[in-house]
């Protein structure tokens, strides 16, 4: 009798365990918990969509007016520059944000009006020049609503602009098998093939699965870092193109659960139905099952990757417990030579630029909108966060 | 006694079955996945395909030109 109600029990946490949304851990490896202190306390945005830092200056990209906004790390002080319209020097739909190949200016593409726009350092517009035909970015514009996937990312190199490019326009996580990123002008004239993230995929993805682990990029100080699902390795390339470092990073995912299709679904329904969506009487936990199908079968281990420099590469975890599309509040320092430290940031707070001098990304408050913050180790604030 | 009890009954009963219909009618969104519906990139719109998991809005490109999205 005994034996049967232990043998019951640890079916009882079997079960449990399978449901579990949290993000797989390390053995042996401490999970650090890290804070978030906001910046420019006045500032606040809707959606913020790319950061970059250069010169002591945080530049923010929004997805609504004034869209364009320059923080003084030193001071906090935040200006607002940009403004909402067709014209030049105008917003409509800008995405991605990054300093011009000589540092001396900022560049902001705008995929609704596919023109790039040029400021230079004091945030006074410098002018614009409409992007290439060939090597616009085409993809649903409210991408990152129903993915985990970024294919508006734009990078900065001594050598050019690194950016996606794509056969056809993006409406599912798995179009990324049809993209490639290429070294390109600041009008993202499709240039010199780089990588084919095609080659990267898990083999046998189908292209209508949700979730479907994708490759991730990111470039610091000359290096050009990207994630191979496949092979589960973080590969640096250097500034000649070839690969100077292949470090593994793998761990046991498991299967997909229910919970984690369920919460995908509820987030679909709050987008297509409105904040109204649960009028509507859908049962997702029936709904789940029936659709595992468009679901991939095993959870993703990597859902974003951003370099710090040239020696580390930060990757964001996969987990459903505080995100519908799976970007967990957990990432893992991975080194060039191999070593790790696994950090969970406050819920809420999405670091995009990682530097020397913080992490730092937007934060949900709890009014709806966001503030900056910059992320640090608990016992280090303000200090090199390593 | 029976007998009022049956009769206090009847309108409850009523009132059952019109909160039953209503719910019927609630549920007409059957979420079976993916369906075609209007999108945009950037300025234009298109029928994106399999793109929705409970509204269907479209049949062709042209359905979703001039749709508030």
């Amino acid at each position: 009798m005994i034996h049967t109600r232990s043998s019951l029990a640890g079916a009882l946490v079997l079960l449990c365990a399978c449901g579990d949304p949290e993000s797989p851990a390390i053995p042996g490896l401490e999970v650090e918990e890290w804070e978030a202190h906001s910046i420019a306390s006045d500032a606040r945005f809707v959606d913020v969509r790319d950061m970059t830092l250069i010169d002591h200056s945080l530049w923010v990209l929004d997805g609504a007016p004034p869209f364009l906004t320059r923080i003084s790390l030193e001071t906090g002080k935040a200006i607002h520059l940009g403004q909402e319209g067709e014209g030049p020097g105008e917003f409509l739909a800008p995405w991605a944000i990054q300093p011009k190949t000589d540092s001396s200016g900022i560049l902001v593409w705008d995929f609704g009006v596919y023109r790039v726009n040029e400021f230079d350092l004091d945030g006074t517009y410098q002018g614009s020049t409409t992007m290439s035909q060939t090597g616009r970015i085409l993809a649903r514009s409210d991408f990152r609503k129903v993915s985990y996937a970024d294919p508006f990312r734009v990078r900065s190199t001594p050598e050019g602009y690194l950016a996606g490019s794509f056969d056809r326009r993006l409406d599912h996580t798995a179009d990324f098998s049809l993209g490639v990123i290429r070294l390109s002008g600041p009008s993202l004239d499709p240039g010199q093939l780089v990588v084919n993230m095609g080659a990267l995929m898990v083999p046998g993805v189908e292209s209508m699965t949700e979730w479907a682990p994708v490759p991730f990029w990111d470039a610091c100080a000359g290096y050009l870092t990207v994630w191979n699902p496949a092979s589960r390795v973080v590969t640096w390339i250097g500034p000649n193109r070839s690969p100077q470092a292949q470090v593994p990073f793998d761990l046991p995912t498991g299967e997909l659960q229910t919970e984690d299709n369920e919460r995908y679904l509820e987030q679909m329904a709050r987008l297509e139905l409105g904040p109204q969506y649960r009028n509507h009487g859908i049962d997702f936990s029936t709904m789940a099952p029936q659709v595992q199908g468009r679901f991939s079968a095993h959870r993703p281990l990597v859902t974003d990757l951003r370099c710090q420099d040239a020696d580390a590469v930060w990757l964001r975890l996969f987990s459903t417990r505080d995100d519908p599309l799976g970007r967990a509040s957990e990432w893992i320092r991975l080194g060039r030579n191999g070593s790790k430290r696994h950090v969970r940031t406050p819920s809420g707070f999405s670091p995009l630029v990682f530097t020397s001098e913080g992490h730092f990304g937007p934060l949900e408050l709890v009014e709806g909108d966001q503030a900056i913050a910059r992320l640090t180790p608990p016992a280090t604030r303000f200090s090199d966060p390593g | 006694m029976r007998r009022k009890l049956l009769f206090a009954l009847i309108p409850l009963n009523c009132l059952l079955a019109i909160a039953l219909l209503a719910r019927v009618a609630d549920t007409q969104v059957i979420p079976r996945g993916l369906f075609d519906c209007c999108k945009d990139v950037g300025e234009a719109g298109y029928c994106c395909d399999n793109c929705c998991w409970f509204i269907h809005s479209c049949r062709s490109d042209d359905d979703c030109q001039g749709v508030v999205r």
